[in-house]
């Protein structure tokens, strides 16, 4: 789960880098909501992870 | 601005990120200093913001790459500046700060304020670039492959960002991060 943030960058990057930055665009978006869901999962009751 | 120095001074941008990314990287390989979770998200945010320099350069200087820039940059600054408020109280049983330093301020006190000054630079760079026309059309898109600086600093930040990737597969497999992470849990059950 925390892999994914860079993977889903790294596979954007790839798709602009082939000229298809509108899939670029949908899978760099994917990876801001993962992140920020990554966030609320830290910060949460069920983590509240410290570090 | 010229499509020239606009393309240069995005170059120099993501060179700049890569640079945060290899400096951490760095330590954590130097030193054995495994990145905690938020750390990791920390890093991810730079990834975030870099990919929309990435698209300047290939694409041409658009606002609406900034627009990506300014996204990227405002997730990690929420991490950090979570991370800054968990270790910021002086009784705090894990002591004053969290991991290393470096020239006295916490790596994560130094990511919140990269991430504010990549979002005033994006900022600046949409207020002084002249592409943005008054009937909302911006510049039409460069399709010149990028070439010398823009094209290494584009593999450089490519590069990092693939070994993250990799980094963080050894050391939390497909799932969470331990809190403090002393081992890469990959290496330790194979």
């Amino acid at each position: 789960m925390m892999v994914l943030p860079f993977l889903l960058v790294a596979i954007a990057l790839g798709l602009v880098f082939f000229e298809k930055p509108g899939a670029g665009y949908v899978v760099w978006g994917g990876g801001v909501l993962w992140t920020l869901w990554l966030l609320n999962v830290h910060a949460t009751d069920k983590l509240n992870l410290n570090f | 601005m010229t499509d020239s120095l606009a393309k240069t001074l995005n170059a120099l941008g993501l060179l700049a990120i890569t640079l945060v990314l290899t400096f951490a990287f760095a330590d954590q390989l130097a030193k054995d200093d495994l990145p905690c979770p938020l750390c990791l998200l920390q890093r991810a945010g730079f990834a975030l913001a870099g990919f929309g320099l990435a698209l300047n350069i290939f694409q041409g200087q658009r606002a609406r790459h900034f627009a990506l820039v300014i996204l990227g940059a405002a997730t990690g600054f929420m991490v950090s500046v979570r991370q800054i408020f968990l270790h910021i109280a002086p009784s705090s049983p894990y002591g004053s700060g969290y991991g290393d330093t470096f020239m006295g301020l916490h790596f994560y006190t130094w990511a919140a304020l990269l991430f504010g000054i990549i979002i005033i630079g994006s900022a600046l760079m949409m207020i002084f670039d002249n592409g943005y026309k008054a009937d909302g059309t911006d510049r039409a898109r460069n399709t010149v492959r990028p070439t010398g600086l823009a094209l290494f600093a584009f593999g450089a930040f490519s590069l990092l960002v693939i070994a993250n990737a990799g980094s963080t597969l050894l050391e939390c497999e497909l799932g969470l991060c331990a809190d403090n992470p002393t081992a890469y849990e990959m290496l330790e059950n194979s």
